[in-house]
């Protein structure tokens, strides 16, 4: 077909192609969290493999929902309502097309990499670095195709969402970068650049950005578009929504440092982080009830609208989300909140109420208009609702109640100030019902999404069998194309943009020696480096995603005193590539675990957790005694290490197989003394071992 | 081909309906030329006021245009203000784009150029809101890098983020601040203190002593306040400039002839010309209903006009041939012919118009006070500064002591009083605009307040000038009788003639020729050598009533009684005036008798009522009873509205009107008068309540500030708040 | 702790971009009208054609 006759019509090929996808990777998000949630409640639903433990499917989870299911959800919707914003064709279909398979692309890698082990070991920022350089060149096609849009748009005046959208492009693809500078030593593993303290407040600057720019701002663009569109009346007010998004553009980016609480973070950036999170209440709330006031005069009309219920509830659960998040940002309620489910909750309650329930009435909205057909029944979208609603309410409260009833058991002290609780599992049994209601919410929320999987695959069988895009209005004499100068203009600001990135990029990759410095270590504490056996062990502890249930800071409360010993130093984990302190316990924290136990203790754990804790959740790891360890990496490993700053001599990098080698005999001669049976030589489980009893070792305090 | 667009097609315009044949007249190119908004030469721009839009659909039907016609390029609307943007190719032309409109089923009328004062006013909006972005960003930033300082930092970070912040100000220094230099520059060429300069002081100091302090590091900086400080006072006075001008906007006169125009007849043909092009010695032909647009005289041998606009008199006028026509008469008759005594900018009206002090008098009397306000206070706080700082210095040392000085000048900035005043009364003067009143100063909201008495006009202010038929003799009239009255009053626009007319709508009318009517006699006719005349009786009568006598040949018929019909709200609205503790009197100048039957229908006690005097007299009453509100119908009042200390019009000639009233309320009845005292003493209210706020705050922070209990950074904080408390209690108050 | 400062500086190259965009907006006149283009998006925008 003539390519000028195309630009007649928007294209809506795309947008169905995001949905089939959005609906695809959802089924997978909700499945695997739905494992994973089972198994925290009953261990053994990880069937005793390796890649469906929980270490290795909770990046895959995180992952899912947020890229794979909101992030294909949020291509489908921006590239639908973008289009009709600005009246106007995409820049590009072959972009389009690229950036839909770009996408699909990366998130299968991240389905195989993630189990098999590979990660980055940085919450929300898992993938290995292909993958983190696949991710950037889709973000910049999707950007110049978004920008190249945005300059041949008919209409003049931008609508709020345009906004949010382009805040979300430029953020995310500057955070992500600064986030992934990683140095490989092999083809699927590297070590970030950043270590330990600065490691962490780089991946909590994007942690929480991820959060704002990626689950928040384009969101709240689909809101102020979709919202309307179902209601048929405008946003309640419109300058308030301007007045929205200059606010939150402004304060959101530095609220990061809020997920760092206690940690060994200088209270000042503690305190910045506080600061600016209180602040975001605001904007959030004037957001909130900008969406909800749209509805005014209408709520008698909210009984026979099943979608409309479904934006309701997300305005809502995202106005107590952002209240929510304040509040957990203030110290002495973080003391309590944090490394418990009640950050889980909180979590969910914005995921699956705000992101998930606006996507699923943005879903609802748009099947029939892209398939040109009526929604199969909205009977079922009702039940999809409250099958949804009961679901996440059940998640929310039962993983507020777990996460205050664990906090508070933490912090018992009896008179003589001893510990009530001074066995973690005791903390662990008593919420493990909790654990299983979490399932069961879950359950509800999954069989909603199937009614809702259903409904639209009767929807779509029920339309023409011939697709068709949607006209363009108004192009009778279209004279936006023939105005050069403007275009001109514009392609100067993308190639601007892009040619900013590019110098970024080469700022972040020149600049990083120079940021070796740390200014907040004490000099005259020196910490060694973890031997070339250890650091093996430390890569297995981050492939089997550890950190995940195990946090490696112990904060300055006299409870964590009591139960883990001193508070974690900054000192302690300078040289860790990357830093492991975790944000969840779901066992007990490690930083001191070194050396508290013998070797023979850690075997038998790592084995069979209930040989020495009848009760413990932890999965067996015995896959760790049947694999060998691959000491033909090491040297590389140590190399890339002393070059990241971490002080190896030349020697030590020359002999690290060796001396590997060496250590891991020791343990091993140890153990088969005890009267281990099984062949153990050059096992995992040895280098394990190794790195578990170096922990809190290596640091003077 | 693309088959879809059959479904476009679809036209929504209505062919079939007949468009006002003016719009042809828009196609000439030197009417387009004045309504033309572009320059360029590759298309054209006008503007519609629209009228008739709806819904959100109408946008989509207006802003489709383009999909109708290939020769619009772009249509835009502005739905809240009914703004019609068009942008077309050259061929197009203005006349054809209304037709279309019109087609579409609104009323458009083209608006011209802006002006420059509306381009320029423009201009500053867009750069208000540049600076308050950027100043906002400035701020938010500066917070990100000093709460860190607040929060315990120290060392070279805490070095290096104090340097960031000095380099963040310096665009609030250079780029941001700039009208308040300007300002103040302005202001100190007049030798004259602002509140502006003040701001840049404030600004300055902060700037300094921080940067200094940062050098030689013997203090806290103040960079994060001084900025936030500077953003909340451009945010407080971008909201005071758009509430003052949406004030200003109202523009009466082009309200009245908005997109008329008018045909011009020549010897051999006719042709349509604008309000402004209407000149010396022209011959207008004026259809009915339409409004002359300047001062002329009637060339038709007689027309019948509604000079209410003018005169405030609803009864229609007759004018004959050769009688001059105030620009502001509708023509009420067939067309008229009339021949411009000058152009409509020079007509009495638009003379009068332009004296309305909405624009002018009220702008220069809302500057004048926030100016004195605020040059008193900067006045009183620098002078107070000083004199610290120099008692002090030694005692304290040099920086607590600056620092404290610079607090209090942070913190006593008065704008809390120069915004919260004007602001006040240019909301009053917007909401009584907007309530239909005309005011010509805003002190008349302070004069209204100090009022003891109110002294009424009574007729046509207490009274309509409708009249009500009381009775008759005989009692009972017969049709026949009716018919011959109807029958001479057919043609009369007298107050009598028209209440019969409505009295015996019912009533056959009798056919009579040749009816003479005398100005304040009667009419008489002959029919077959038979004189009919109606004519008034001037004996007096105890109960003050209006007598008329029909005769035929002289010989009584009957004698109708008329009464003054008093307005049913009078009595309401005195009783109301009492309440308030106002005494009331009035002042009339008709016969004792109708002034004290009015007096006790409406409530005005015996003793208050004046009658029978002159209007010089009228004048020394109300001279002896200042301060009094006079309320009078500015047609026969106007000596005694010009005397009282403050004066309502409720109706009279636009003209004469405003020069001597202070509240002119057209088309309002007497509840207008209670009102507008509401108003006065909600503003009163109001600008107390601030003042108050305002003297304790100030007393209390400058206190505080100079014993050095608030540093620069809280005060920084207190001030913005301190304006936004106030220009929030001033709008929620008057909203 | 080189590395907050270069974070600062990241965030306000970021904001100097928004600034920029604000800047931007404001004089090609994005806000000069903040009521239509509420109604506006309203327009139904599903006219399905058949592509030739």
């Amino acid at each position: 077909m003539d390519k000028n006759l195309r630009q007649n019509f928007y294209d809506d090929d795309i947008v169905r192609k995001f949905i089939f996808a959005t609906l695809i990777w959802a089924g997978v998000a909700f499945a695997v969290g739905l494992l994973v949630a089972l198994q925290l409640a009953y261990w053994p639903a990880n069937m005793n493999t390796a890649w469906l433990t929980f270490g290795r499917l909770r990046p895959l989870h995180t992952n899912a929902a947020i890229f794979a299911f909101a992030g294909n959800a949020i291509f489908a919707g921006i590239y639908h309502s973008t289009q009709r914003l600005l009246r106007t064709r995409l820049f590009s279909d072959s972009l389009s097309r690229l950036h839909f398979w770009g996408w699909q692309v990366i998130i299968l890698c991240a389905a195989v990499t993630l189990p098999l082990g590979f990660t980055q070991g940085k919450e929300y920022a898992e993938l290995e670095w292909p993958i983190d350089i696949l991710i950037t060149l889709v973000w910049v096609v999707f950007a110049v195709n978004f920008f190249g849009t945005l300059y041949r748009r008919r209409e003049k005046h931008m609508y709020v969402a345009i906004w949010f959208y382009i805040a979300t492009i430029l953020t995310v693809a500057l955070l992500h970068i600064v986030n992934s500078v990683a140095i490989p030593f092999s083809f699927l593993k590297s070590y970030t650049v950043w270590a330990g303290m600065q490691d962490a407040l780089v991946q909590w600057w994007y942690g929480h950005n991820a959060v704002a720019f990626f689950l928040t701002t384009p969101f709240l663009g689909l809101m102020y578009y979709y919202v309307p569109k179902v209601v048929n009346a405008p946003i309640y007010s419109y300058r308030l929504s301007i007045i929205h998004f200059w606010a939150l553009v402004f304060i959101y980016i530095w609220a990061g440092p809020h997920h760092l609480l206690y940690t060994s973070l200088p209270d000042w950036l503690q305190t910045l982080g506080v600061v600016f999170s209180i602040m975001l209440w605001a904007p959030s709330w004037g957001g909130m009830i900008n969406g909800l006031l749209t509805f005014k005069g209408r709520w008698h009309l909210v009984r026979s609208e099943p979608i409309w219920k479904f934006f309701i509830a997300a305005l809502t659960f995202y106005g107590m989300a952002t209240f929510e998040g304040p509040l957990l940002s203030i110290k002495s309620i973080s003391s309590i909140g944090h490394y418990t489910d009640w950050i889980i909750g909180h979590v969910h309650g914005g995921a699956l109420g705000w992101n998930g329930f606006l996507i699923f009435g943005m879903l609802y909205y748009l099947i029939p208009k892209l398939w040109s057909t009526k929604l199969y029944s909205n009977k079922l979208v009702e039940q999809h609702f409250w099958l949804g609603l009961v679901g996440v309410v059940l998640y929310y409260v039962s993983m507020v109640v777990a996460g205050i009833t664990q906090g508070l058991m933490w912090r018992a002290t009896d008179s003589a100030g001893q510990l009530v609780y001074p066995e973690f599992i005791e903390t662990v049994v008593r919420i493990i019902p909790l654990y299983w209601i979490r399932a069961l919410g879950g359950t509800l929320y999954i069989a909603g999404f199937v009614i809702m999987v259903y409904n639209i695959t009767k929807t779509i069988k029920s339309s023409a069998n011939s697709l068709s895009d949607s006209v363009i209005d108004n192009l009778k004499n279209d004279n936006v194309n023939d105005n050069k100068p403007r275009l001109l203009e514009g392609y100067a600001t993308v190639f601007s943009i892009l040619a900013l990135v590019a110098v970024l990029v080469g700022t972040v990759i020149e600049i990083y020696p120079t940021l070796n410095v740390h200014k907040y270590v004490n000099p005259e504490i020196t910490t060694t480096p973890f031997s070339a056996l250890e650091q093996e062990g430390r890569d297995l502890y981050v492939r089997e995603g550890c950190y995940l249930c195990h946090s490696q800071q112990i904060r300055p409360l006299v409870e964590e005193k009591l139960r883990y010993g001193d508070p974690s130093t900054i000192e302690e984990s300078i040289y860790d590539h990357p830093y492991q302190w975790g944000s969840k316990r779901t066992g007990p924290d490690l930083s001191r675990v070194g050396k508290k136990y013998p070797d023979m203790w850690h075997y038998q754990h790592m084995l069979d957790p209930r040989q020495i804790q009848p009760k413990s959740i932890m999965p067996s790891y015995d896959w760790l005694a049947k694999k060998n360890i691959d000491y033909s990496q090491i040297k590389k490993k140590l190399n890339v290490l002393k070059n990241l700053g971490v002080p190896y001599t030349d020697k030590q990098v020359q002999d690290a197989d060796i001396d590997a080698e060496a250590q891991a005999k020791i343990i091993e001669d140890g153990l088969l003394q005890q009267g281990v049976k099984e062949e153990i030589k050059g096992k995992e489980i040895l280098a394990m071992i190794a790195y578990l009893q170096a922990l809190g070792q290596k640091g003077s305090r | 081909m693309l088959a879809q667009w059959s479904t476009l097609n679809k036209s929504p315009f209505d062919t079939q309906k007949k468009v006002n044949p003016k719009w042809k007249q828009f196609s000439q190119p030197e009417i387009e030329n004045q309504y033309c908004l572009s320059s360029d030469k590759a298309e054209k721009k006008f503007r519609f006021y629209l009228e008739g839009l709806q819904c959100s659909s109408c946008i989509h039907l207006v802003e489709e245009l383009p999909g109708f016609e290939k020769e619009i390029i772009e249509a835009r609307l502005n739905f809240a203000k009914g703004i019609l943007t068009l942008r077309v190719k050259p061929t197009f032309l203005l006349g054809t784009a209304c037709e279309m409109i019109e087609q579409l089923g609104y009323q458009p009328t083209p608006l011209k150029k802006e002006s420059d004062l509306e381009i320029l006013r423009n201009e500053e909006k867009l750069q208000d809101l540049k600076r308050i972005g950027v100043a906002g960003a400035i701020a938010g930033n500066l917070m990100l890098f000093s709460v860190p300082d607040y929060a315990g930092l120290a060392g070279t970070l805490k070095l290096n983020f104090q340097w960031l912040s000095f380099l963040i100000f310096l665009p609030l220094l250079i780029y941001v601040a700039q009208p308040f230099y300007r300002k103040s520059w302005v202001e100190i060429k007049q030798r004259r203190l602002s509140v502006d300069l003040m701001i840049v002081v404030a600004l300055w100091a902060g700037f300094v002593f921080s940067s200094l302090s940062l050098m030689n590091d013997y203090g806290e900086i103040y960079f994060d306040s001084t900025a936030s400080f500077i953003f909340l006072i451009l945010l407080a006075r971008y909201f005071l400039r758009t509430q003052q001008n949406r004030l200003l906007q109202t523009d009466i006169f082009s309200d009245i002839f908005k997109g008329e125009v008018f045909e011009v007849v020549e010897k051999h043909r006719a042709h349509f010309v604008l309000l402004d092009k209407v000149k010396k010695d022209d011959h207008l032909r004026l259809l009915r209903q339409q409004v002359l647009p300047c001062d002329g005289f009637l060339e038709s041998e007689v027309c019948a006009f509604d000079l209410s606009f003018l005169t405030g008199e609803s009864y229609p006028q007759i004018k004959h041939l050769g009688d001059k026509v105030l620009a502001g008469s509708r023509v009420l008759s067939a067309d008229a012919i009339l021949k411009a005594e000058a152009s409509a900018a020079e007509s009495h009206l638009a003379t009068a118009l332009r004296k309305i002090s909405l624009n002018e008098e009220n702008q220069n009397t809302i500057k004048n006070q926030s100016d004195l306000w605020s040059q008193y206070l900067t006045m009183i706080v620098f002078s107070l500064a000083a004199l610290f700082f120099i008692l002090t210095y030694q005692k304290l040392g040099n920086v607590e002591a600056f620092s404290r000085c610079l607090a209090l000048i942070t913190i006593a900035c008065p704008c809390a009083i120069a915004f919260g005043t004007p602001l006040a009364f240019s909301l009053a003067l917007r909401k009584a605009a907007r309530n239909g009143f005309y005011i010509r100063s805003s002190s008349v909201f302070e004069r209204l307040n100090r009022i003891t008495k109110i002294a009424f006009d009574k007729t046509g202010t207490l009274t309509s000038s409708k009249l009500t038929l009381v009775k008759s003799e005989p009692a009972v009239l017969d049709d026949e009788v009716k018919s011959l009255i109807l029958g001479l009053e057919k043609n009369s626009f007298h107050p009598v003639a028209l209440s019969l007319k409505d009295i015996w709508a019912v009533t056959p009318i009798r056919c009579m020729p040749f009816v003479k009517e005398v100005v304040g006699q009667g009419v008489e006719t002959f029919i077959e050598q038979e004189n009919y005349k109606l004519s008034k009786d001037s004996t007096e009568t105890d109960d003050g009533l209006l007598q008329v006598v029909f005769t035929v040949n002289d010989g009584l018929v009957a004698k109708l009684f008329f009464s003054e019909t008093v307005q049913p709200e009078a009595r309401g609205v005195i009783e109301s005036c009492l309440a308030e503790k106002q005494s009331v009197m009035m002042l009339s100048g008709d016969r004792k008798s109708r002034a004290i039957s009015v007096a006790a229908k409406v409530g005005i006690p015996v003793e208050e009522t004046f009658f029978e005097l002159t209007a010089e007299e009228k004048r020394k009453f109300i001279r002896e009873n200042n301060p009094c509100l006079y309320v009078g119908d500015g047609l026969n009042d106007l000596l005694a509205l010009k005397e009282a200390y403050a004066s309502f019009a409720i109706k009279g000639s636009f003209e004469s009107t405003l020069q001597v009233s202070d509240i002119y309320a057209p088309g309002k009845n007497l509840n207008a008068i209670l009102e507008i005292l509401a108003l006065s003493k909600q503003v009163k209210k109001t600008v107390n309540g601030n003042l108050m706020f305002s003297v304790i705050y100030n007393i209390l922070g400058g206190g505080l500030a100079l014993f050095g209990l608030v540093n620069p950074l809280v005060a920084a904080v207190l001030m913005p708040i301190s304006s936004v408390l106030m220009i929030g209690h001033t709008v929620w108050r008057l909203r | 702790m080189n590395l907050i400062l270069f974070m600062a500086l990241v965030t306000l190259f970021l904001s100097a971009t928004f600034v920029g965009f604000y800047l931007w907006a404001v004089s090609s006149e994005q806000f000069e009208d903040l009521d239509t283009p509420a109604y506006r998006i309203l327009k139904d925008d599903n006219k399905k054609g058949k592509r030739e």
